[in-house]
């Protein structure tokens, strides 16, 4: 069996596939050297590269004296836009960020207390059984246990998640049109190469040679995501020393809104897991369209087309596209429940589930659909 | 060992290809010869267990192909009319991929390799790019890949197409000296590839079987029906109305043909010994296409 996988993996590693990872690594190099890098003193990660000391000391949490002092800064122009020398614009983008800090830890206290309150007037009106009872407690819940936004440089971790998941996640592009174009001759291909009748007419011809074909696509996917994943981080974060990695997740913009208690690393690592079970199904699928089009050019056509659709579809029912998860940062960004019989469910373990469950379904589907082949020969 | 076929049907769509076909098979070269179209490759397909028919069955020892699955498979050895392969993978990868497919370790196959490249004459060139093969070569490397797995039926759809006459005559031998134990069935529209080493001649036509039989036996069917004559060129349509005109030479003035007819055809006919040919000749002569391919071989 480790010998028929091997050999499968070998038959998927052809040359497009080399060109699309090239193509996928050289395009987020160039990417992140031309917008994400700093561009002379134009960022707090560039007066981290230039006093890093500095910047060290204030990291941490909010302190509330401080971030007040510096409040006259928010009257003035964004610091990294101002052509002061560069000394002074240090000490005003220092002090900028600082105070906003110290605003946005008063707007979270601020949300903390108003659920309160409202938890205390649906108390009063014995509200208690109602699922918006429950969330709101579930969310108040989740949120309070979360830490303070603090003063951090995180803005290379920003970039990370942004490539990973904003719009369009790159990432996810990516992955996804290796998968389409990678495997899309998984099961075709033998058609093409007129392999078919050997192979039907081997003893490994039925369920063994689509559980090899499917673990091949399977591995295909998590080195798929592995390499992307692996490349992007290095690319994103290591000149700046992974600097932030501690750092809790609610200290980016696109995920302010978070209840996860995670630092950016863990973050990461999360995005990454969700990255790859939405690979590993989307992988299955195609295997399953392979098998059913015996044809790699309109399978790859209608993966593509699945890749392109999780750009647009964001309302809950579109777990059921294969390629969801592939955005891996979208189940991260808010708090977002499913009323079950009154009950509020994350979300994100839903969405886990129906696109596992998608794989699950392809995988079995794929040995009936191969043997179908016996009724129709090419 | 027994290989049997019972009412074996196959439709495509709304062709009929194959009209229940029965026959059995024991250990020995048997012949499958038949025109083009007559459905000899969809019966191998099925025999081969690639494509489904759509009635009848295929036993082996009294058992039911599709209830022994693997085990059926496993004591195949199939080489298809049109020989598949990975253009990328060398001739060695290739056969080490079909040795994984039919479940042979990684040493076995690499020693039956070695052994069946000898044989073929392909060792030298297992190294090479399948991409790169002459037909030749891709079909002595189809017939390495048939017999990797020592296989007990061995099902060859025209082996020996594109093969030189040096590499047709080792083929044969080879066919011979591992036909002792096991069942060959091979197809071919090549009367004398049957001939030397065929124990049974199966003939189909138009979907149907039409005769079993030792070449011997069909041959024998045609008994004092079968003259040589020298004649002048001018009797040859006079020929052709009374018996079936299998062969014409030019021999000086004249020709020296040979006909099939009940009587002799002419004074100077004299009778001959009919041969497998001649049995094919007698009957898809009037098939447009079969007189140029037995011609012209
Ligand atoms: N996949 C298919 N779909 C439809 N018809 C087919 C298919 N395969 C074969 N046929 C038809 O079935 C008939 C038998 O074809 P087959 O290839 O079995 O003949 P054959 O005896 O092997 O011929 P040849 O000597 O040329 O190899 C032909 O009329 C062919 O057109
Ligand atoms: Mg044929």
């Amino acid at each position: 069996m480790k010998h028929l996988i091997g050999f499968e993996l070998r038959k998927l590693l052809i040359l497009r596939v080399w060109i699309i990872l090239a193509a996928a690594i050289g395009f987020t190099a160039f990417w992140f050297i031309s917008t994400a890098y700093p561009k002379g003193m134009n960022s707090i990660l560039a007066v981290y590269k230039a006093e890093p000391e500095r910047v060290k000391q204030l990291i941490g949490p909010v302190d509330p004296q401080l971030a007040e002092k510096y409040a006259y800064r928010l009257d003035e122009e964004r610091a990294e836009d101002s052509d002061k020398p560069d000394e002074e614009k240090i000490t005003a983008i220092l002090e900028q960020h600082y105070t906003v800090t110290g605003y946005q830890a008063n707007l979270f206290k601020q949300e903390v207390l108003e659920a309160q309150q409202k938890i205390a007037r649906m108390e009063e009106r014995g509200e208690q059984n109602t699922f918006a009872y429950r969330d709101l407690s579930k969310w108040l819940t989740m949120w309070g246990s979360l830490e303070l936004p603090g003063f951090y440089v995180t803005e290379d971790w920003l970039h990370l998640f942004l490539y990973t998941s904003g719009f369009p996640g790159v990432c996810g592009v990516w992955i996804g049109l290796l998968l389409a174009f990678g495997l899309a001759p998984l099961f075709a291909g033998e058609t093409v190469s007129r392999m078919d009748a050997l192979i039907l007419s081997s003893p490994s011809g039925r369920l063994r040679i689509v559980a090899a074909k499917t673990a091949a696509a399977v591995l295909f996917a998590v080195c798929s995501v592995t390499l992307i994943f692996a490349s992007t981080l290095l690319i994103a974060c290591l000149p700046f020393g992974f600097i932030g990695w501690d750092a809790p997740l609610n200290d980016l913009y696109p995920t302010w809104a978070t209840p996860y208690h995670l630092n950016m690393l863990q973050a990461f690592i999360l995005q990454y897991g969700i990255a790859l079970i939405g690979a590993i199904s989307f992988a299955v699928v195609i295997g399953l369209l392979s098998a059913l089009l015996r044809s790699s050019i309109s399978t790859s056509l209608i993966a593509a087309g699945m890749v392109i659709a999780h750009l647009f579809l964001n309302d809950r029912w579109s777990v059921l596209l294969p390629t969801f998860l592939l955005n891996s940062g979208r189940l991260l960004q808010s708090y977002s429940t499913y009323n079950w019989f009154g009950y509020p469910v994350l979300y994100a373990p839903f969405a886990l589930a129906c696109t596992l469950i998608i794989g699950i379904l392809a995988a079995l589907l794929s040995p009936v659909t191969f043997s179908r082949w016996r009724r129709s020969p090419s | 060992m027994k290989l049997e076929l019972r009412s074996i049907q196959h439709r495509f769509g709304k062709k009929q290809v194959l009209r229940d076909i029965s026959f059995s098979l024991s250990p020995g070269v048997y012949g499958l010869l038949g025109p083009n179209g007559t459905g000899k490759t969809t019966l191998m397909r099925i025999m081969a267990d690639v494509l489904a028919p759509t009635g009848g069955q295929v036993l082996l020892d009294g058992q039911d192909k599709d209830k022994l699955g693997d085990t059926y498979r496993a004591v195949l050895g199939y080489l298809p009319q049109e020989l598949g392969m990975y253009n990328h993978f060398t001739g060695r990868a290739f056969l080490r991929y079909i040795a994984a497919l039919k479940g042979l370790t990684r040493s076995e196959a690499d020693e039956r390799i070695e052994q069946l490249a000898g044989i073929v004459n392909l060792a030298d060139e297992l190294d090479k790019k399948c991409g790169k093969y002459s037909g030749g070569m891709k079909r002595r490397l189809g017939i390495i890949q048939a017999l990797l797995n020592h296989p007990a039926v061995l099902i060859l759809d025209e082996p020996s197409v594109g093969l030189d006459p040096l590499e047709r005559v080792h083929f044969r031998k080879l066919i011979s000296e591992i036909s002792s134990d096991r069942i060959v069935l091979l197809s071919t529209h090549i009367v004398s590839d049957i001939d030397f080493i065929a124990r049974q001649v199966i003939l189909m036509g138009q979907g149907k079987l039409l005769r079993q039989g030792t070449p011997a036996e069909l041959a024998g069917e045609l008994a004092g029906e079968v003259w040589q004559a020298y004649i002048p060129a001018r009797l040859l349509p006079q020929l052709e109305e009374i018996g079936t005109v299998i062969n014409v030479q030019q021999q000086g003035e004249g020709l020296d043909v040979r006909v099939i007819a009940g009587r002799p055809p002419c004074e100077q006919a004299m009778p001959v010994t009919p041969s497998l040919e001649d049995v094919y000749m007698h009957h898809f002569k009037s098939t447009p296409g079969s007189r140029k391919v037995a011609l012209s071989r």
